[in-house]
């Protein structure tokens, strides 16, 4: 009987040495109750949040430029592509889910909370500033530039500052009862003066916590605000690499910068956007003016070929913030744009430069003879280099005929014979010939599909500059005036910096003259040929109105070939149609034949029709 | 659950209690024995304990002084007949009759989760299936035995390749999305299922249990309803199949030698174009693409030779690609196994070879098994059992399904057929080297079949050791420690030479390599009481606890673009290209369980069962469960009750009957399948630039709890004429709650779906099986048997009343209320529009807005709106079938045996992904003869729509015209042998048999075969992804005892 007992036993203490058994150690996971405040595992949960926004390129390139007037899909586009070019977007396209973004803004209200519990000091006003600090300022601007890119999207979409981790928080969060009140609302004013802070009681919608354009662009300003001390952790020596590229590739302090100016300019409050942007990223210009490698100068640097160089590597100069994707053995990071873009298989040509954009860059020719007092006998009197061979033919586009890319001195001559009206010959040239983004495929194998995603980068914040200067009124002798001649120096001289200084604005820099002085300063402006860009007439503009109209449109066209198919420009129309509309300009109207003239004849006054309705410029698809 | 067993515990006291005494009677009882033909039967021993056995006369008679008025009488003849056991009552005369040995015995024991229980006591749903059939039929996989055998398990071959096992439900699902197979119990270690984790070979499919040679099962049931099942609470859902491998019951040394040889013949091929047919086709594609004709005819020169241009030999042929891939394959198997001992101890020993080559050239399967069992009794009170498996094998295979580049059945049907295997040199001489790829596409077949390397190897090692003891008299304990590890790595290379690129043109040759690794520890500790009482009042109690631990790992690498074709390392691949990676799971599970049985008077059977367990898969708030501490329990249970009516006295004295019993039972078990990671919020890896980062994974449910099954089963057991004839039938109602499906969540709140219990489903059927002898001579015997079951499985519940899945093979999967389970979802293809004025008048458009034209398919416009899209899609059908059965047939004459069986299914729906491609007629690849039948003309009447380039109108979308009637009826096995069991020619016995397969199918599906499952997920039932189809095959072997 002694013996059967000892067995037992055995058998009892066998069976009693099972530790952790029902939280097994699941190696490639960590569990969210052990993340640890050490700062590594922050960094790699801070880190984390660049993986999520790298899943929201596409969507914004295709949403960003398909419906704008750049770019046009293929025979070869996907249904997804061919249902955001013509504005007929249904809930299962790719590109319709706002739940990318909601990733974005839940894995940051997670580091959020996260370094809130841990280290509290971060919320106080004097702590010493530590990587805690900064790695918090990133998850906050991550969170702001999610809401701020999702809301130009979807226009009102829910604010959710708290992370929702459970079912429970998440469905505590539905059916809450309750709608946001929004009790002050600002109306800014060009003048920076005339500032209406309206404290309106009755401004409530009727569901909770969804916010308009307006409310969620001065929500995220003022989270920023709030929140931020510090942003961007130095990575630079990350792991003993010392590689100054990386902290390009995160939020720093001038990429935060970069959204605040982008916020308030889309809010039109100008004095607060200039007020960053005029220490930040103009006057620093200034003040290292005989620097040759001072940030964000539009100058020589990227004149030319050189250029396209940041299309090809991370420039701590030009790039304010880049997303990073790269293919190698350690880490597939890819996207599809050059996949959609490039002719050259496997690649599929899914979307080609409209007409319109091609024109943008063929259409600017060095020298015209003028005639001020008769515009009408203006001439050109010296064909020079349209825009993109100054930077180097092939860098914003490529001719394609049957797979070939056409040589640079086919397409020049082709050119020379649309000037000189040769169309016959002209046309058999370009018999069969594509045109071709070429932007995210230089430097690129046909199989890489790694194209970086530049989120900032200088010239934006130049022609913010010049869109503001252009809109913005200042008190000059007790009265106001405007300065619209100014921001034409942003886009094609540099003046507004100081002359002599080398520096050449953002069209300058790429080889296109001030076309013809600066149409501001006279009250008529020139109306060329699309094709062969002979002046063929020209339009008063007399009121201020005009030329602030007439300086948009010009700065729409600069945006449009220097930051061409970078995901911005149907927020661009966007930004200034409001405007426009606030100020009973017709924007909506303006956005309208603005797109639909890029697009095929046939389909013209369908997508105009469409566009007329300023529902139709967002998309529905979020639930509320 | 408390009053529950209040009430069971209540009536069980009761009866005890209640039930009459029993008085001393000192009367005598005479009987006959008869056997199964009704002749008397001499010599055979009549025994009552505690008075003195006797013997049965020449006439069969028998007389025996009686004890007690209620006792138990023992019969146990000499030979040929089973002994038997039968309880008198107040009856003075009594005839007996014996059943024959080679008929299943309800007085012989089955091997239950609690050991052992005697048949005809059972009150569960089972089946014991005869092991030595695995001599006569070429099964490599145990599980495939129960196809037709098993009312209520609905088994489908893999496919033909070898090794690759069965997919097998019984009485339907637990789960939409997890594991729904059953659990196999090997020497009592559950064995996990080690394909719950995809493999890197495209329709790769792994049998849990494919390492155990069939031959060494000793005993094997199957286990279908909750009164067997719950006893395994949190993994009985999905049934039970228990094995027992070569048991050594006899001291007497025995030693078996078995050999066996066989071929399996090429299927019979699909009919494609030629290569006349093939031009004319290409032209018509090419034509409608819109590509200019220069241009297309300058990049597809070949389709436009003339007999004085080089290459033109190249293309002048008229190849049938499938010659080139299919072969007859040999099989050969040999086994070796000794069993013997003493009364202290007793082995068993088992060694093994098989080599199964398949039906494509160059596949093949061996194995190498060598298993060593042994019993020893360490003390008189202390008995220890060992048994240690350890299988090697390996599986020289072909990828299947959508490797389009690989897969060599859709490479020999696509292939052009103008093309030759081989190259010409410049004198227009036929060289030995496979031809590349030219720019018609599709990789050569013979260069798939020849120069690409896809094997996988498994290393499998489950020792087990079961100790059981008296504690008393009654009370035994059992301990039981089982480990089971199992190793598979899968190496595929994919060479040049002969194959399309890979990955969009990136690729040209590629390795892949692939780890896994699955290490489970396993105990069970049990005590049991059995008692009877007064002769009629028998007890059997159980109470014990298991628990099991289980560690998955995978690593796997691929290398790309390795410097030639030689180079197949995984370190020769280009730096940028290489990828490396891995997996890890982790899940445990443990259960304190409990059974209690009763019954009184061989009339009325009780039985009691309740497991209460812990998983680490399950959440920390489970819901549907009681907690003890902070720990969440699930409670699973039966209770069962059986009732012999035959053995009531006021049931009518009809000669030959031996049983009537009806069965019912109700309980509840579980699948813990819940995923390792869905209960729990965690981060998972990601990475930014060469950073490796951290980013939150899917959103967790710590209420995630054990998916359930209710199960009703009703059943009457019917035996008479000595067993010759017996019939069981079955009445069940399964319902399956707390199902797991992925709720979609609202897209702002940051996650895509949500895991949750919240869908059922009820699969309802009836199964019957028949056995009737129907001749018992001594030198012929003919039995029949036969058995049938429908069951049909009906959404009751799912998130937002119907759930979409898309699924490999650019189709769609439906889960609605009401509906049945996986209906497939898509368009109703209604024929082709011969002329544009009806297809004008029809005025409909594509989902894609073009309007449809003469040629093109015409799709049932549910919603008219004129407009083909999702709102016009309908049920196409499920690949549950309405019935399925099989039928056998055993005839035996003195020692030549002939065994006839038959198996089918009837009213499944198959999706046949390979006619679809087959028949799509969208760019330059071969297709088949149907084509020939396509829209070419204006007014022509056809059900072929036009050829299109790239299929801008959807003529070849998912409809209903891809989707065919599954049913088949199937000769599975034929077999002759010649079985001697006694000593001849100093043998101790010899077997020699010959046997066919797969002899013939009736069936009206299209494609090769209409039995495949390309792997266990229940989502990919009923789709034909061009697997390697089932062959016949013919065998013959011999098997000597010495």
């Amino acid at each position: 009987m002694k013996n059967k007992f000892v067995y037992i036993l055995l058998v009892l203490i066998l069976i009693t040495s099972c530790e952790d058994f029902l939280n097994p150690e699941q190696d490639l996971v960590l569990p969210e109750s052990q993340v640890p405040a050490d700062e590594v595992e922050l960094r790699s949960i801070s880190l984390g949040l660049y993986s999520l926004q790298q899943n929201l390129v596409e969507q914004i390139v295709m949403l960003g430029e398909l419906r704008a007037d750049l770019l046009l899909v293929t025979e070869s586009a996907d249904p997804d592509l061919v249902e955001i070019n013509s504005f007929q977007i249904s809930a299962s396209n790719r590109y319709a889910s706002p739940s990318n973004f909601y990733k974005l803004i839940a894995a940051s209200n997670k580091v959020i909370r996260i370094i809130e519990i841990m280290h509290p000091e971060v919320l106080e006003e004097d702590s010493p500033v530590t990587n805690f600090h900064r790695m918090y300022g990133e998850a906050v601007a991550m969170r702001s530039w999610a809401y701020f890119y999702a809301v130009r999207i979807f226009d009102e979409i829910p604010y959710i500052p708290e992370t929702l981790n459970t079912i429970d928080e998440i469905n505590e969060y539905v059916n809450s009862p309750g709608s946001y009140t929004d009790s002050v609302y600002i109306n800014f004013a060009p003048n920076g003066i005339d500032t209406d802070t309206i404290f309106d009681s009755t401004f409530v919608f009727t569901e909770k916590k969804f916010l308009n354009q307006d409310q969620m662009t001065r929500q995220c300003i003022k989270d920023i605000q709030e929140k931020i001390r510090f942003v961007g952790v130095d990575y630079s020596n990350r792991d003993q690499i010392n590689d100054v590229t990386w902290n390009t590739t995160v939020w720093n302090e001038d990429a935060l910068n970069a959204l605040l100016v982008q916020m308030y300019v889309h809010i039109d409050n100008y004095n607060d956007a200039l007020d960053i942007l005029v220490p930040e990223f103009l006057r620093r210009t200034v003040e290292n003016v005989n620097d040759n490698y001072v940030k964000y100068a539009i100058d020589d640097r990227f004149e030319g070929s050189k250029w396209s160089s940041i299309f090809t590597s991370i420039d701590n100069l030009e790039h304010i913030f880049t997303l990073q994707f790269q293919k190698t053995s350690s880490s597939w990071q890819l996207n599809n744009l050059q996949h959609y873009f490039s002719i050259i298989p496997p690649n599929i040509y899914s979307i080609k430069p409209s007409p319109k954009s091609v024109r943008l860059w063929e259409s600017q020719w060095k020298n015209y003879s003028i005639n001020t007092v008769n515009p009408e006998n203006a001439f050109t009197i010296e064909p020079g280099t349209p825009g993109d061979f100054s930077r180097g033919y092939g860098r914003s586009y490529i001719y394609v005929d049957n797979g070939e890319v056409l040589s640079d001195n086919v397409v020049r001559e082709m050119l020379n014979l649309k000037l000189l009206g040769f169309w016959d010959e002209v046309n058999d040239i370009m018999q069969g010939v594509d045109t071709v983004v070429h932007k995210y495929t230089i430097g690129k194998n046909a199989f890489d599909k790694d194209a970086n995603f530049i989120v900032y980068r200088a010239p934006s914040m130049h022609l913010y500059a010049a869109e503001i200067i252009a809109n913005r009124q200042y008190m000059d002798g007790g009265s106001f005036r405007h300065d619209i001649s100014a921001a034409e120096d942003y886009i094609y001289t540099g003046d507004y910096i100081g002359s002599n200084d080398g520096r050449m604005g953002t069209a300058g820099r790429a080889g296109f003259p001030l076309r013809l002085g600066k149409a501001v300063d006279r009250e008529y402006y020139y109306i060329f040929d699309p094709n062969n860009n002979e002046i063929i007439g020209s339009e008063s503009i007399i009121t201020t109105l005009e030329k602030q109209l007439y300086m948009e449109d010009i700065i729409m066209d600069e945006r449009a070939r220097e930051l061409a198919y970078e995901g911005e420009r149907f927020y661009d129309f966007v930004r200034i149609a409001r405007r426009r509309e606030k100020a009973g300009n017709n924007g909506v109207e303006w956005l309208a034949d603005r797109i639909s003239e890029s697009r095929p004849a046939n389909e013209r006054a369908a997508i105009k029709a469409h566009l007329m309705d300023q529902n139709n410029w967002y998309l529905p698809f979020i639930l509320k | 659950m408390n009053r529950l067993f209040t009430i069971v515990a209540v009536i069980m006291l009761t009866l005890l209690w209640i039930l009459p005494a029993h008085g001393q009677s000192s009367g005598t009882l005479s009987g006959t024995v008869l056997n199964d033909a009704r002749q008397p039967v001499s010599q055979v021993t009549v025994s009552i304990p505690g008075s003195e056995p006797v013997y049965t006369g020449a006439d069969g008679t028998f007389t025996i002084q009686r004890v007690d008025e209620k006792e138990w009488l023992f019969v146990t003849p000499l030979n040929k007949y089973s002994p038997k056991k039968v309880l008198i009552q107040d009856q003075e005369q009594i005839t007996i009759y014996l059943s024959s040995e080679d008929i299943e015995s309800p007085h012989s024991s089955v091997l239950t989760p609690l050991d052992n229980a005697i048949k005809r006591d059972m009150l569960s749903t089972f089946k014991v299936l005869d092991p030595t059939v695995f001599e006569n039929q070429p099964y490599t996989s145990a599980e495939q035995y129960i196809q037709g055998n098993v009312s209520g398990a609905f088994v489908t071959q893999t496919s033909g390749m070898p090794g690759t096992g069965a997919t097998v439900y019984i009485r339907g699902y637990s789960s939409l999305l997890s594991n729904n197979q059953p659990l196999y119990i090997v020497d009592g270690v559950p064995i996990e299922n080690n394909n719950i984790y995809d493999g890197l070979i495209e329709g790769g499919n792994y049998s849990p249990i494919s390492t155990i040679d069939p031959l060494d099962i000793s005993e094997i049931t199957v286990l279908k309803d909750a009164a067997s099942t719950a006893l395994y609470g949190a993994k009985g859902a999905n049934g039970i199949v228990i094995i027992k491998t070569l048991e050594p019951k006899e001291t007497k040394t025995t030693i078996d030698f078995l050999y066996r040889t066989g071929l399996s013949l090429a299927p019979d091929q699909l009919p494609q174009l030629d290569a006349n047919a093939y031009k004319t086709l290409a032209n018509e594609l090419l034509f409608s693409s819109g590509i200019a004709e220069e241009t297309y005819k300058l990049q597809y020169a070949s389709l436009f030779l003339d007999p004085d241009d080089d290459d033109y030999i190249t293309y002048n042929h008229n190849t049938n690609w499938q010659d080139e891939i299919f072969k007859n394959a040999i099989i050969n198997n040999v086994r070796f196994s000794i069993k013997g001992g003493d009364a202290i101890a007793k082995y068993g020993l088992s060694v093994g070879y098989l080599k199964n080559n398949g039906i494509y050239k160059n596949t093949y399967y061996d194995r190498i098994n060598i298993r060593l069992v042994g019993a020893f009794d360490i003390f008189p009170w202390l008995k220890m059992d060992v048994a240690t498996n350890l299988t090697t094998s390996n599986s020289y295979m072909e990828e299947s399904g959508l490797s389009a580049v690989t897969n060599p059945l859709f490479a020999s049907l696509w292939k052009s057929p103008m093309l030759n295997p081989y190259e010409y040199d410049e004198n227009d001489s036929l060289l030995q080297i496979i031809d590349e790829v030219d720019e018609l596409g599709t990789s050569n077949p013979t260069a798939i079949v020849n120069l690409s390397e896809v094997r996988s190897q498994n290393y499998r090692f489950i020792p087990s050791i079961n100790l059981t003891g008296d504690i008393t008299e009654n009370l035994k304990f059992t301990s039981r420690f089982g480990l089971n590890s199992n190793n598979s790595k899968e190496y595929i290379f994919i060479p040049d030479r002969g194959f399309d690129l890979l990955y969009d043109g990136e690729v040209f040759n590629e390795t892949k390599a692939q780890n896994n690794t699955l290490f489970t520890l396993y105990n069970d500790n049990r005590i049991f009481y059995t008692k009877t009482f007064n002769s009629v009042h028998s007890i059997f109690g159980a109470l014990g606890f298991r628990w099991q631990k289980n560690q998955f790992d995978q690593d796997y690498g691929l290398a790309r673009n390795t410097a030639s074709d030689y180079y197949t390392n995984l370190n020769r691949g280009e730096n940028l290209l290489n990828v490396i990676g891995g997996n890890n799971r982790a899940w445990n599970w443990g259960s304190l369980y409990s059974n209690l049985s009763y019954s009184y008077a061989d009339k009325y059977l009780l039985s009691a069962t309740i497991s209460s367990d812990i998983s680490s898969r399950i959440g920390k708030n489970a819901a549907n469960t009681i907690r003890i501490g902070e720990i969440p329990v699930g409670i699973f249970y039966s209770v069962a009750g059986g009732w012999r009516i035959s053995n009531e006295e006021f049931f009518p004295k009809i000669d030959g009957i031996e049983e009537i019993k009806f069965r019912a039972s109700y309980g509840i078990t579980g699948n813990d399948d819940v995923g390792e990671l869905n209960s729990f919020s965690h981060y998972r890896v990601s990475q930014y630039r060469d950073a490796s980062v951290l980013i939150p994974g899917s959103l967790a449910n710590d209420e995630l709890t054990f998916q359930t099954k209710k199960q009703l089963n009703i059943g009457l057991d019917l035996s008479a004429l000595a067993n010759r004839f017996n019939v069981t039938a079955n009445y069940f109602i399964n319902k399956s709650e707390n199902v797991v499906i992925f709720e979609l969540q609202n897209s702002y709140l940051g996650y895509d779906t949500y895991p949750n219990n919240t869908a059922a489903f009820t699969t309802k059927g009836i199964e019957a099986e028949a056995f009737v002898r129907i001749v018992s001579a001594s030198d012929f015997s003919l039995d029949v048997g036969v058995n049938i079951s429908s069951y049909k499985t009906i959404i009751d519940e799912i998130t937002q009343g119907e759930q979409v899945y898309d699924v490999p093979g650019e189709m769609q999967i439906i889960n609605r209320v009401g509906a049945p389970i996986n209906s497939y979802y898509g368009y109703r293809f209604l024929g082709v529009y011969a002329s544009s004025q009806q297809a004008a008048d029809a005025n409909m458009s594509s989902f894609g807005g073009l309007p449809y034209r003469a040629g093109d398919a015409i799709y049932e416009n549910r919603n008219t709106d004129n407009v083909i899209d999702d709102n016009d899609k309908d049920l196409l059908g499920s690949f549950e079938p309405d019935f399925f059965g099989g039928f056998f047939l055993n005839a035996r004459y003195k020692n030549i045996y002939l065994n006839v069986f038959v198996q089918g299914v009837y009213g499944n729906e198959i999706y046949s992904y390979l006619r679809r491609q087959n028949e799509s007629m969208t760019g330059l690849r071969n297709q088949s003869v149907k084509t020939l039948q396509r829209w070419q003309y204006e007014n022509q009447q056809t059900t072929i729509p036009q050829a299109t380039w790239g299929d801008p109108m959807g003529n070849a979308t998912f409809s209903d015209r891809w989707i065919e009637d599954g049913s088949y009826l199937r000769l599975k096995n034929l077999s002759l042998s010649y079985n001697i069991k006694q000593s001849i020619l100093g043998l101790s016995s010899l077997k020699i048999y010959v046997s066919a397969s797969n002899l013939f199918t009736l069936s009206k599906y299209l494609g090769y075969d209409p039995e495949f499952s390309y792997s266990q997920y229940l989502l990919q039932q009923g789709v034909d992804y061009a697997n390697m189809p089932l062959s016949r095959q013919f065998m013959m072997g011999l098997k000597i005892g010495l």
